[in-house]
């Protein structure tokens, strides 16, 4: 909209009929003297409604004056005369400003909760859960304690990894991201196996029995404690005595020391693209579904450096075009500095190694070989990484196959 | 000694490679569709009804007939007509 178009609304306007035979002498000496009309229309040969500033109807006046029309003013229009008879009417301001209240206070609840991100978790679960910390549909927004939601959702839905309760106006959004791989049966019996290969340096059992002593070394799935007890112990006595099989959740942790290993190399030389200035261009121009392709594709260059440009319309026409322009370029080798080389490689070796290694292990070590391959133009190093980690992770027994 | 002027101003206009309706006031009469025309550098109206708008300019008298027409907006400078458009002439 052009502000010519909204400014009348807000300074307000007058529609006008004006009445006489010499019409178009009264607009001419109007608009001479500054007046700007609009939507003029003639309804018959004497007869004329137009609109115009409610500022300017003195000089219109006086036009018509002038030329002997004669002018009433039909309709007042725009803010001002809004406002003028919105004063006088006392309930439409009432009424106005209670449904402004009603509305802000309506928008200090939350009136929906919805649930995002649950596959297995069914919503009715997490919603009554959510209830149950304070979030629910009629309570006052500022009520709601995201922190304590959050938590309780934790607490209560193991199933549940991550989440997150967002409040947007009226409705309440609680994400939520479920765990993968979760045992279903997270008490059932079974041992704590090794990670990984590694040497033992601590061994710490709650339940079961232990497997390995410090200073061994253990192989990827190797039992570290037993969740099976041995006989003649007092544990092994009690399960049977009781009529169950001798076998506990193992729990205890194991820490080791794990060798991590990463390669990195860096180039003693880099290439640098220099453009010559030559180009070679190739349009596609589509219409719909229609392409047409002018140029070759394959530019007459060795080395080149592709651009894109494109434009497209879907209004009033579905039209679009692309232009490859392929620049040729002169490729230069530059020496990079040795040290530099060897730095970059390192960091490289260093970082693969470290990125293979679990949340929570400790750098003990750190040793670094680097090698200069003059002929094939790289430096090549190889890292090795030690760390102390936690070695063991459960796994379950089906103790009827192990039985058996 | 104004048509010296224009056509002075006009000579100036083409020799400098300017638009002719920047120099002076030389009516511009861009149609749009057909159904709006707007008239820059107009010099008032002369006979308007729903059929015919008759509009005087520098180059004489510009005559817009169709049907339904109307008068959209005028200023000083710039009028604009609407209504369904069937031929405009300038009349000398």
């Amino acid at each position: 909209m052009r502000l010519r178009s909204v400014w009348p609304v807000i300074g307000g306007y007058v529609i006008i009929r004006a009445k006489g035979g010499r019409l178009e002498a009264f607009i001419n000496r109007a608009v001479a003297a500054g007046v700007h009309l609009w939507r003029l229309e003639r309804i018959a040969p004497h007869l004329l409604v137009a609109r115009a500033a409610a500022g300017d109807f003195p000089r219109l006046a006086r036009a018509a004056r002038l030329h002997g029309v004669q002018l009433r003013i039909v309709q007042k229009a725009g803010l001002p005369f809004f406002l003028a008879r919105a004063r006088r009417r006392h309930g439409f301001i009432v009424g106005g400003a209670l449904c402004a209240a009603l509305l802000y206070g309506l928008s200090q609840f939350i009136w929906f909760v919805r649930v995002e991100g649950n596959e297995r978790l069914s919503a009715e679960e997490v919603l009554a859960v959510a209830a149950g910390a304070g979030l629910r549909p009629g309570v006052l927004r500022d009520e709601v304690r995201r922190d304590i939601v959050e938590r309780r959702l934790h607490l209560e839905l193991p199933q549940i990894a991550w989440t997150a309760v967002n409040v947007r106006g009226a409705v309440a959004t609680v994400r939520v991201v479920e765990r993968t791989g979760l045992d279903v049966d997270a008490r059932g019996p079974g041992h704590i196996v090794s990670a990984g290969d590694g040497v033992v340096e601590r061994v710490t059992v709650i339940r079961g029995e232990a497997l390995v002593a410090p200073g061994d070394t253990v192989r990827q799935g190797q039992p570290l404690i037993s969740g099976l007890l041995s006989s003649g112990s007092e544990s092994y006595d009690d399960k049977l005595a009781r009529g169950e099989l001798p076998y506990v959740r193992a729990e205890g942790s194991v820490r080791g020391r794990v060798w991590y290993r990463g390669y990195g190399e860096a180039p003693l030389f880099r290439t640098i693209d220099e453009d010559t200035g030559r180009v070679h261009r190739l349009l596609t121009v589509r219409i719909g579904e229609r392409e047409w392709t002018f140029g070759s594709p394959e530019p007459p260059f060795a080395d080149v450096r592709w651009e894109r440009r494109e434009g497209a319309w879907k209004r009033p026409w579905d039209v679009g075009w692309t232009l490859h322009v392929a620049h040729e370029v002169r490729r230069l080798r530059e020496p990079v500095a040795e040290a530099l080389a060897r730095e970059a490689a390192m960091a490289a070796a260093l970082a693969q190694a470290r990125q293979q290694m679990p949340v929570g292990a400790t750098v003990v070590q750190e040793d670094v070989q680097v090698t200069i391959d003059k002929e094939a133009g790289v430096v090549r190093a190889s890292a090795t990484v030690e760390a102390v980690q936690e070695l063991g992770r459960f796994s379950p027994v089906a103790i009827g196959q192990e039985e058996g | 000694m104004e048509r010296i002027r224009e056509s002075l101003a006009e000579r100036l206009a083409s020799a400098l490679d300017l638009p002719q309706d920047v120099v002076g006031d030389l009516p511009k009469t861009t149609l749009i569709g057909d159904s709006r025309v707007l008239v820059e550098n107009h010099r008032g109206l002369i006979r308007y009804s729903p059929r015919e708008i008759r509009i005087r300019t520098a180059r004489g008298e510009l005559v817009v007939t169709g049907t339904r027409l109307h008068i959209g907006s005028i200023l000083r400078q710039e009028l604009v007509v609407g209504g369904r458009i069937l031929h405009i002439e300038l009349r000398r």
